[in-house]
């Protein structure tokens, strides 16, 4: 991923980036994949053999940094807000979770070092039956 | 080893670039900033910034070996209010609030070197069996 050089924290890029709400990311098919499982496993610093799925795995499947243009076009960079998982059905080996982020508001704010834009995203990550397995709540910041 | 009876406990992890780099290919987030030290630095930053997931991922994980086999994570939700960077010591902390039914709330946090909470939030946990 790669920034703009140019600052633009103006109105005209916060409107942008109002207009914006709605947006969704494509969406996108997900395995919990032995091998995958034990790649996130490993740089959590757990047992990389175990087979439990960790609660927060669904982070493996966000597009992160988010790619929606209007994003990049406010301020420099990115940084994490926060994140929150609801785990309605925990994860298992195997199973296929079908996701689309959704942009759903935004907020400006006077920051320490300037203006800065607080994005939230919406991820919900559903079993193929339409299960919902995990929401994701990201706030993520435009600086 | 986290005792499962304590009402706290704390880890603490370390992220070497080798480990950031293990996080972005395991997550998919290669943004520059955990790995090339000319962008993070052109962004104000003195070091590579660990990834908030990441830290999310190390109280995940506090919290599921804290409850291994009595219960599983229904809620993790964190916010960001500092960073924290390669090769610095971040301490990984969880503490008891609350308890209802099958239900335990618990206060989570990371806090870098100087006791500064970089991360704050909650937890939820469903027990599945036997005594809290």
């Amino acid at each position: 991923m790669t920034d703009t050089t140019e600052s633009s924290t103006g109105t005209d890029a916060f409107d942008a980036l109002q207009r914006a709400i709605g947006w969704t990311a494509e969406e996108r098919v997900d395995v919990v994949e032995r091998r995958h499982l034990r790649d996130y496993r490993r740089a959590l610093g757990a047992d990389e053999n175990g087979t439990d799925v960790p609660a927060t795995i669904t982070a493996c499947f966000l597009t992160e940094p988010p790619t929606m243009p209007e994003a990049l076009a406010y301020g420099l960079g990115w940084i994490n807000g926060g994140d929150r998982f609801e785990v309605h059905r925990p994860l298992q080996l195997g199973d296929e979770v079908t996701s689309q982020l959704t942009f759903t508001g935004v907020e400006e704010k006077k920051g320490r070092t300037g203006t800065l834009a607080l994005l939230t995203f919406v991820t919900d990550f559903r079993l193929p039956d339409g299960t919902l397995a995990v929401r994701h709540v990201g706030t993520r910041v435009r600086r | 080893m986290t005792d499962p009876q304590a009402e706290e406990t704390t880890r603490v992890e370390s992220a070497s670039l080798r480990t950031l780099v293990q996080y972005a290919g395991a997550s998919g987030d290669f943004y520059e900033m955990h790995y090339d030290i000319p962008f993070a630095q052109a962004r104000g930053h003195r070091e590579l910034a660990v990834h908030g997931l990441l830290k999310t991922g190390w109280l995940g994980r506090l919290v599921e070996e804290w409850f291994a086999g009595r219960g599983r994570i229904t809620v993790l939700d964190v916010s960001y209010r500092g960073m924290d960077f390669r090769d610095e010591p971040v301490t990984c902390a969880g503490r008891v609030t609350g308890r209802k039914g099958d239900r335990v709330a618990l206060e989570v946090w990371t806090a870098s070197a100087d006791g500064t909470r970089t991360t704050i939030g909650t937890a939820e946990v469903e027990l599945t069996k036997g005594p809290a």
